[in-house]
């Protein structure tokens, strides 16, 4: 997977290039603007992680030309700043996801390739030990296949194109059966179905009662 | 050993007593146009062959009199009290200053916004005593862990997760204090939208999910549709600060939750958790500056914050145990809207 790191702190840009090399990340760091507007018209990237803090150009402003040029690379934007308008912003301007600093480094290589495989259909998805290739169709334990229906599978792949966030209940639905608005609890029993068949993947499926759900590895679960 | 003077303002509100009590400005205004008046009248009837046209010009200095006589009579306390406002809110001057019975309001209504401006002062203080000791102790652990494992005496397998740990707590605390400088300037800023109350608390659960899953807790949201005048992010705010206040005390497993509701009169909402409680002496406290229940757990810049935001939007917050058979099982974050503010749509 190859990413394109725009940070203009040298330790930062360094450590977080570092460590995901060692996650199966091939990294080119730059700590311009302009030199990453350069960078991704030559070459091809995957992913960009962007700062939108920069010495020359605004990382908005660097995104905004990017996707003016018509560059359609899943970007990730990084930022200090406090006000959520920021990250709002930063969607509307074609940014992919945000992480706010300082985040955690799992998470962040977790997010990119959760981007890039949204981005660019990537047909294997995993939770712990739980595997669904969209290609075919197929779930895994481990090794053993599980026997899905076509919706349950279609919920699968909505929770796990983004591993550990909560998604609305009404987005699910949106996701699993389209505009057919007949049948609210359908999801909830979607869910306790799924739930039955994936028990022992160490993938939870978790509930918030009148919010939504999320899917997350068991062995994570960890947090104070 | 020194000797410490008396603050200045003690030595000010002594000089009070001692100031002499103006005129009242009625009964010297009704004075000189009375004595004014009377010399009109005077030169008139001394002076029989008068033609209409004196007698006008006549009146007219009668009345252009009394006007000289008003503004000399308000400049005198009037610069009096603009000197003392001049020379700023720690000065206590303007106690001191003499005024007619009349200005007194005016006096009072100066001082309570100096008084006010003088406790928020001191309240700045306060906080940046409490900030700087929190800001610079992480920093004084991380360095003092830091040499320790160069110098070989730490071991380093035990003192990074200690390190990791500390960062964590402290970045919680400069995003909490940034958020409090964020809040202040949208109270000053003061500009509101409608903003749905259910909404915002939707968007903040989903936030929310994660940890709340993490920790295995058993949550739910109930909630109604409430229209409110505000920020949505400084709401979003508010119910971030209670719901992870909820998801920290919380035992592994337990049931928390959100409820937003509309009763006669008000809209509240209620974020529920079944930790250990709250100490009522402590209760108070809680929602002051860099105050913790349990010390060590939890920074406490979270509940100020909470109570800052609740006030701009004339809403009340409290923490109350709830109780059952005579025991407490948990703790109840309660915010209520008056309804003026919040307005229900069914």
């Amino acid at each position: 997977m190859k990413l394109l790191v725009v940070e203009d702190d040298l330790d930062l840009g360094d450590a977080v290039a570092r460590m995901l090399q060692g996650r199966g990340f091939e990294v080119t760091r730059c700590a311009h603007g302009l030199e990453a507007i350069a960078m991704v018209r030559r070459g091809s990237f995957d992913a960009i992680l962007l700062d939108l803090n920069l010495p020359d150009k605004e990382g908005l402003e660097v995104l905004r030309t990017l996707r003016d040029g018509g560059c359609r690379t899943p970007v990730l934007v990084m930022t200090a700043r406090t006000a959520v308008h920021d990250r709002v912003l930063g969607l509307n301007e074609g940014a992919d996801d945000y992480l706010t600093k300082p985040f955690d480094i799992e998470e962040l290589a977790a997010r990119l390739k959760a981007l890039v495989r949204r981005a660019y259909g990537v047909s294997e998805m995993s939770c712990a030990s739980l595997r669904v290739d969209t290609a075919s169709g197929a779930v895994f334990r481990g090794h053993t296949p599980l026997e899905v229906s076509a919706r349950e599978f279609a919920l699968l792949k909505t929770l796990l194109a983004r591993p550990g966030q909560a998604i609305a209940k009404d987005d699910l639905h949106r996701a699993v059966f389209g505009e057919d608005v007949t049948g609210q609890d359908a999801v909830e029993v979607l869910v306790h179905r799924l739930r039955k068949r994936i028990q022992g993947s160490g993938a939870q499926l978790v509930t918030l009662r009148g919010v939504g759900y999320l899917i997350i590895d068991e062995s994570l679960g960890t947090a104070a | 050993m020194k000797h410490h003077a008396l603050p200045h303002s003690l030595g000010q509100t002594a000089t009070v007593a001692a100031v002499r009590k103006p005129w009242s400005l009625r009964l010297r205004l009704l004075a000189w146009a009375l004595a004014l008046a009377l010399l009109g009248e005077l030169l008139l009837w001394s002076w029989p062959a008068a033609s209409a046209g004196w007698v006008l010009v006549l009146r007219l200095g009668v009345v252009l009199g009394v006007a000289l006589v008003l503004w000399h009579v308000l400049r005198a306390p009037l610069q009096a009290l603009q000197s003392a406002v001049d020379s700023g809110p720690s000065a206590g001057a303007v106690a001191s200053v003499a005024l007619p019975p009349e200005l007194m309001p005016l006096l009072q209504a100066v001082q309570g916004a100096m008084g006010e401006q003088r406790q928020a002062i001191e309240r700045q203080r306060v906080f940046l005593a409490d900030a700087s000791h929190q800001l610079r102790t992480p920093f004084a652990v991380l360095r003092a862990q830091l040499q320790g494992m160069q110098s070989g005496e730490l071991a380093v397998a035990d003192t990074l997760p200690k390190m990791l740990a500390t960062v964590d707590r402290s970045s919680v605390l400069v995003r909490q204090i940034l958020s409090m400088a964020k809040v202040e300037q949208l109270v000053a800023q003061a500009e509101w939208q409608p903003v749905n109350l259910e909404d915002v608390a939707r968007e903040v659960c989903l936030e929310c999910g994660p940890l709340i899953a993490r920790k295995g807790l058993d949550f739910s949201l109930e909630a109604v549709p409430v229209r409110l005048h505000t920020d949505a992010w400084m709401l979003g705010e508010l119910l971030r600060n209670l719901l992870s206040n909820a998801i920290h005390h919380a035992p592994r497993g337990s049931a928390i939750g959100l409820v937003v509701r509309v009763l006669p009169g008000q809209a509240e909402i209620i974020v529920w958790d079944n930790g250990g409680g709250i100490n009522e002496s402590v209760r108070d406290r809680l929602f002051e500056p860099f105050q913790s229940a349990s010390g060590a757990s939890g920074v406490g810049l979270g509940l100020s914050i909470c109570r800052q935001i609740a006030q701009s939007m004339q809403a009340q917050v409290d923490l109350y145990n709830r109780l059952q058979d005579d025991r407490v099982v948990g703790v109840d974050a309660v915010v209520r809207w008056p309804l003026d503010a919040a307005e229900a749509r069914p």
